[in-house]
């Protein structure tokens, strides 16, 4: 299982970056997710389960460090942090436009739906996957999807209206 | 038409729904790790991983077979509380008073005492009944020795002393 680990370092950094969206922190909920992987590693098996139990260990990390903090739980974002999101600048992404909007548009969901469209969309995970990290019923899964797929698309909409009446402009 | 126009747009916005999911996954994989944090964690891991393994074979050698320390250590208990719940039996004073009462009691452990005296009598009227004070009890001392109780105020202690009887020629 040691040989396995590395493979997955960049995951679980990742995960943890979608997290709490902070570089140090995001590094220190990962590392610990590796090295108590180490330690229980006679309970994990498979692959497939280390990666789950390694995106598992990450979530609970950040709720533990979310009520140390005293600040919200998981899933339940003020509204100032709302609008603090969606001024946050993209330093670290050099991507399109396009991309950058839909980041963007992902960041003002709630905690929980984000979390569950980034395991769906970036980590390509299943819903019985998603559920079993995320440790809720695969029901709770597909109505989170649901919802936040929802949600984006609203929030995509009015920009392809723009676009519509940009390019109708530009063929005038 | 205005059905197809619908399914135009439902078509329309799966092929947004699959467009955001492919964004998000773009944007997702350009998050890269520091090269010194992941070899820190790497050295850390490696670390970790012989630390314990140590520790998991030290601890399979010493206790392979945790039912046959388990047994062991019930065992040594039992034979242990056996021998304390037995001396104590033995040394508290006041345990047979409870069962036996004290006439029986006070004659004894002081009788055995008495008796391992060296017998040097000269006349069997040498022995004498001892006074107990308020118990019933009494005690005869060898022929050739004297006996008496000297504590008095506690019935569960009883000290005796014993003195050999002078010679009058």
């Amino acid at each position: 299982m040691h040989d396995q680990l590395p493979d997955h370092l960049l995951r679980v950094y990742r995960f943890a970056m979608h997290l709490c969206r902070d570089q140090h922190l995001a590094e220190d909920l990962a590392q610990e997710a590796m090295l108590r992987a180490v330690r229980h590693r006679d309970r994990i098996s498979e692959p497939l389960a280390l990666k789950i139990w390694l995106l598992r260990v990450v979530e609970n990390l950040w709720c533990d460090w979310c009520r140390a903090k005293g600040n919200h739980s998981s899933g339940e974002l003020l509204e100032a942090e709302f609008v603090q999101l969606q001024l946050e600048p993209l330093e670290q992404l050099s991507q399109s436009e396009e991309v950058e909007m839909t980041v963007s548009a992902m960041r003002r969901l709630p905690e929980r739906q984000r979390t569950v469209l980034h395991l769906i969309a970036c980590e390509e995970l299943s819903i019985s996957e998603t559920a079993d990290v995320l440790q809720i019923t695969p029901e709770a899964v597909r109505s989170s999807l649901s919802i936040a797929r929802s949600q984006m698309r609203k929030m995509l909409r009015p920009r392809d209206a723009n676009q519509n009446n940009q390019l109708q402009r530009e063929d005038g | 038409m205005a059905k197809g126009v619908n399914e135009s747009n439902h078509e329309k916005d799966d092929s947004r729904h699959e467009d955001f999911e492919l964004h998000l996954r773009t944007a997702h994989q350009q998050i890269q790790v520091r090269p010194e944090w992941a070899e820190e964690v790497l050295n850390r891991i490696a670390i970790e991983t012989k630390r314990t393994t140590e520790v998991e074979f030290t601890a399979k050698a010493t206790f392979g077979w945790p039912g046959t320390w388990q047994m062991a250590a019930t065992l040594a208990a039992g034979i242990l509380l056996a021998i304390l719940g037995g001396t104590w039996i033995a040394i508290t004073p006041g345990r047979n008073s409870h069962t036996k009462g004290n006439n029986e009691k006070s004659q004894a452990i002081p009788s055995a005492h008495l008796d391992a005296q060296p017998i040097a009598s000269e006349s069997p009227k040498s022995s004498e009944s001892i006074p107990q004070g308020s118990s019933t009890s009494s005690l005869r001392a060898a022929p050739g020795y004297l006996a008496a109780r000297v504590s008095a105020d506690d019935p569960d202690f009883e000290i005796y002393v014993v003195l050999p009887q002078r010679n009058h020629h």
